[in-house]
């Protein structure tokens, strides 16, 4: 799915791209289909792997390093760095 | 170091889906779960721990052991020596979403490339540690071990993952889904229970999107799929 950032919810305002997967399924292999939706997009956008539960993010300016992370049913200090990223501006 | 005669047991670097072997060779570790049961100690039941693999782990591997990385059914990706006794590292209870805090301290070795054996070297369906017994495997352990390059096996050990506090505060708008979530999750763990997990379709409507909205973003301003990308009309 893609949030955006400004209407009308078109490629250039999307904020950020999220690539769901049924729980324990494993959220991280989940990237290669979330960079596809980005390539085709045309625009670089963050991605969000995610269960539902476990969210990891990879920044689509930097070669979809993973930045952020946060298990909800886990919640550690660096779960806010995520929080704030995903937060809308 | 000789190690003919020597144990060799094979420790699993997770699924292929939601793998942690990169956690092993960074931390020079190697890790097992059901890790959010506690610490091993001999009073404990296997029933505690899903079987036998922790008490295997913890009071019959040694250290000097050999340790093969397993990232497949039968593929290797690494041979170690343990460098420790058992040990109970909080710092893993959430290692792309496993309890892995039973930890061994181990000197790896990263294989050139995988090693395959015939699929049912470990076994048809191999547990996450075991001793290894078939005759192929071991005698590559031990030829590998014994053979140059060695000085992986006296190398200083890498610094351990630190613990990472509790979020103290959890934003008053995220407690809701957040409380919601621990509400879910030991009922998914208990699959007998609750039946097949929920779909995608299901945690994005029960989950995602509700976290999206406590997170500022109304509904209008998400969409499932992502929009097709304009095209420049061609002649």
């Amino acid at each position: 799915m893609a949030v955006f950032q400004a209407l009308p919810r078109t490629p250039e305002n999307c904020y950020l791209v999220i690539e769901a997967k049924r729980f324990g399924a494993g959220v991280e292999g989940a990237l290669g289909q979330g960079k596809g939706y980005v390539e085709a997009l045309g625009v670089p956008r963050d991605v969000v792997v995610t269960d539902g539960i476990r969210y990891r993010m990879y920044a689509g300016s930097s070669q979809f390093e993973p930045v952020a992370y946060a298990n909800l049913a886990w919640l550690k200090r660096s779960a806010g760095a995520l929080f704030a990223r995903m937060q809308r501006p | 170091m000789i190690v003919r005669g020597r144990p060799v047991w094979q420790v699993s670097g997770g699924p292929a889906s939601r793998s942690y072997a990169e956690m092993f060779l960074k931390y020079g570790v190697a890790l097992i779960g059901p890790g959010d049961a506690g610490p091993w100690t001999p009073e404990r039941d296997d029933n505690e721990f899903e079987g036998g693999f922790v008490r295997r782990f913890a009071s019959e591997v040694a250290a000097g052991d050999v340790f093969l990385l397993r990232t497949g059914i039968a593929t290797l990706a690494a041979v170690g020596l343990v460098a420790s006794d058992y040990l109970y590292v909080n710092a893993f209870d959430d290692v792309n979403g496993w309890d892995l805090q039973h930890a061994r301290r181990v000197r790896w070795c990263r294989l050139p490339e995988a090693q395959a054996f015939e699929s049912a070297a470990f076994g048809a369906n191999p547990p996450r540690c075991s001793r290894v017994w078939n005759k192929a495997v071991v005698d590559f352990a031990e030829r590998f071990v014994n053979s140059p390059p060695t000085h992986w096996q006296t190398a200083s050990l890498p610094a351990i993952l630190d613990e990472e506090p509790p979020l103290e505060d959890v934003p008053d708008a995220l407690r809701g889904i957040v409380a919601q979530t621990g509400d879910l999750v030991p009922l998914l763990q208990d699959r007998q229970a609750f039946g097949e997990p929920p779909s995608e379709d299901e945690l994005i409507a029960h989950f995602v999107v509700p976290f999206l909205r406590a997170l500022g973003w109304p509904p209008w301003r998400s969409s499932k799929p992502c929009p097709a990308p304009q095209r420049t009309a061609t002649s």
